[in-house]
């Protein structure tokens, strides 16, 4: 297993939606290269252009500009009858609703990849009856998807996602539907999966309880994305509505009495703005009041 | 894809029979209209097919029955029964017209026959007599029930009344009905002497009829001479045309009819599976693949609209007939044929809308899913 080589590049990725004055940068000059066995986690703020990027880096949606590269393949450069065959066999994805088909049971949900690359069945469905093993789900093997659990649902999601055992695996907020045990167990499979198998794994997700399991933590906020792995969050209260905001990454703020006070949202700086001696008599710089947390 | 594909339309089995039985009510409209033309067709040339003869012959020029007019004056029935090869002749005078019973007007074609050395009268009778004396008629007995009429009843033709002696059985159809009565009778009606409209040729063991056609209007002047078999097609080819755009355009709403409801079924199930649409496309199905998979469940839906149409047709075509005699209905391997092809168009385009529809769905959604 080559674990220095690349499985994921893209450079300058810009998405843009809207024109003129409605223009919207949800994507920023990404740049990004993800090795063979990397866990890579994608966190940042809701709207920060999370599933957009990996909408691009999956081969979904075109880049306004910017290029991506799989397995050496610039998927950006391929014609849109080209990108169905490069998603079924170089990426798997994961969803949070885990997008299961209904009309079909477990192991046909599992090899339905496989036979959309019309090639020989017999190695897709000794791969299925492995995964079927290795995911705990011979039991369900004929169940249909509405008969499971959350946590079985993802973990049939995850060997659909391996069926064609594709070089990275997408995941949008696996974790997202399940409850601690399963979003744990599921997290496990995906960091086994990348240990094990050498795949790359992307993963979006806003849960911080899965922070450390990942190679590198990368954060996006208004599109742009910086590595943070190395951070602490110090959390603080917003001290307008009380919301738990992280100091260290929080960009609205203001100086009252000599003392530093964050905010959720430009708003609640507004209404601060209004009359802050009535917010401030409950704290005394929300760095320092007495419901300050900080976390690794 | 396929295994989605076929499962995805048994999904929702209540959905899919509904979808199947509303398409099959439009097929089942189209095979209707089509029995109906057929079997209007068969019965209008009935008489024809049924009336003992080989050979037709007639007024120069004239090569049909239905509505046609041909006058003969009656010698020439003997010039015809000297050609050589004539086994036999029998002569009828005929006239369209209207036949009123209790009130009520029906277009009939009136036969006049030479009682009592015919073969050319009714061939099955429901009650009496076949063969009508003067001052007498047969009618058909589907028209007797329609008009409340039984035998020793009257009925007036033109300005005359006359007494049914008779109800025959197969003489009935929508466009004409066959009455018969005396050729004196009807020359009387007609106000014409010694005239036949056709003579009817039986020809001896071995003599081809188109021989004996060509034999007859070579040896009898200003006459017309037509194998039997040509005579029946001449005629219901009349009488199919003009009928012809009326059923033409039946069938064509009837197609349109299918191709909505079908094209309505399928985008149904397409906006059904929209979310399973997205999810397949972000998987790796291309665009060709999707179109593939709505084109198959159009098509599922359309052959087993089909099938099941024939099947009510074949169920209910008899018990139609038995409730509403006048109805002559004939469900033919080439109406199941045309139903087959016209399907096959109605699948094409039904698909066309919600193929697009569904290719167009954005792989992208799968994930807001």
């Amino acid at each position: 297993m080559m674990l220095n080589e690349t499985v994921l590049s893209c450079e300058n990725l810009v998405k843009t939606f809207g024109a003129g004055h409605t223009e919207v940068r949800a994507v920023d000059g990404v740049s990004l290269l993800v090795k063979r066995g990397e866990l890579v986690l994608v966190m940042g703020p809701s709207g920060s252009g999370k599933t957009t990027l990996l909408s691009m880096l999956g081969g979904l949606l075109r880049p306004t500009s910017g290029t991506v590269h799989i397995d050496g393949v610039e998927i950006t450069a391929l014609s849109e009858s080209q990108l169905p065959r490069i998603r079924a066999r170089s990426i798997g994805f994961v969803f949070q609703s885990f997008n299961l088909l209904d009309a079909l049971t477990v192991e046909e949900n599992i090899l339905f990849p496989a036979r959309l690359l019309r090639g020989p069945v017999t190695a897709a469905k000794s791969r299925a009856d492995e995964l079927i093993k290795r995911l705990g789900l011979s039991h369900r093997r004929s169940s249909q998807p509405g008969t499971l659990s959350g946590g079985e649902k993802q973990r049939v999601a995850i060997a659909r996602a391996l069926i064609n055992e594709p070089a990275l695996i997408l995941a949008d907020e696996p974790t997202g539907n399940l409850d601690s045990a399963n979003g744990q167990e599921v997290m496990m499979i995906l960091h086994d999966i990348a240990r094990d198998e050498g795949r790359s794994v992307i993963l979006v997700t806003h849960d911080p309880r899965v922070e450390d399991l990942a190679d590198r933590i990368l954060w996006l906020e208004d599109g742009a994305l910086r590595d943070r792995k190395a951070e602490r969050h110090s959390w603080v209260h917003d001290p307008v509505c009380g919301m738990r905001v992280d100091e260290w990454t929080a960009e609205i703020s203001t100086t009252f009495a000599q003392e530093r006070y964050v905010f959720c949202s430009q708003r609640c700086l507004d209404r601060f703005a209004t009359g802050p001696q009535q917010y401030v008599s409950k704290t005394s710089g929300n760095g320092d009041a007495p419901n300050t947390e900080d976390s690794a | 894809m396929w295994r989605w594909t076929i499962s995805s339309l048994f999904s929702q089995p209540l959905a899919l029979i509904a979808s199947i039985a509303t398409a099959a009510s439009a097929f089942l409209l189209v095979l209707v209209f089509e029995a109906v033309y057929d079997g209007e067709a068969e019965q209008v040339v009935a008489y024809l097919k049924h009336a003992d003869a080989d050979v037709w012959v007639m007024q120069q020029g004239v090569s049909n029955m239905h509505m046609a007019t041909s006058y003969l004056s009656d010698y020439k029935t003997k010039q015809v029964r000297d050609v050589p090869g004539v086994a036999g002749v029998d002569q009828i005078l005929y006239l369209n017209t209207v036949v009123k019973s209790g009130g009520q007007p029906w277009f009939s074609f009136i036969v006049g026959l030479d009682v009592p050395d015919t073969r050319a009268g009714p061939w099955a009778m429901a009650a009496g007599r076949s063969l009508p004396g003067p001052g007498e008629v047969v009618v058909p007995a589907v028209f007797a029930g329609m008009t409340g009429l039984a035998l020793g009843g009257k009925v007036r033709i033109t300005d005359r009344d006359f007494t049914v002696v008779g109800l025959s059985e197969g003489t009935f159809s929508m466009a004409n009905s066959v009455i018969f009565v005396t050729r004196r009778d009807l020359e009387d009606i007609m106000t014409s002497l010694d005239i036949v409209s056709y003579i009817l040729v039986k020809a001896e063991t071995g003599v081809d009829p188109a021989a004996l056609a060509n034999d007859i209007e070579r040896d009898v002047d200003k006459v017309t001479a037509i194998p039997s078999g040509q005579f029946v097609f001449n005629d219901r080819n009349m009488a199919v045309q003009m009928g012809v755009e009326t059923i033409a355009l039946m069938t064509l709403i009837g197609a349109s009819l299918a191709v909505l409801l079908v094209a309505f079924a399928i985008y149904s199930l397409i906006a059904r599976q929209r979310r399973e649409l997205a999810v397949v496309k972000a998987l790796g199905a291309s665009n060709r693949t999707v179109y593939l998979s709505v084109a198959f469940q159009a098509a599922g839906i359309t052959l087993a609209s089909i099938v099941l149409s024939v099947l009510l047709a074949m169920l209910l075509m008899p018990a139609a007939t038995a409730l509403i005699p006048q109805l002559t209905l004939k469900l033919t391997l080439a109406s199941v044929g045309r139903i087959a092809v016209v399907g096959a168009v109605v699948a094409l385009i039904a698909s066309l809308i919600p193929a697009r529809q569904g290719a167009r769905v954005d792989p992208l959604s799968a994930f807001h899913a």
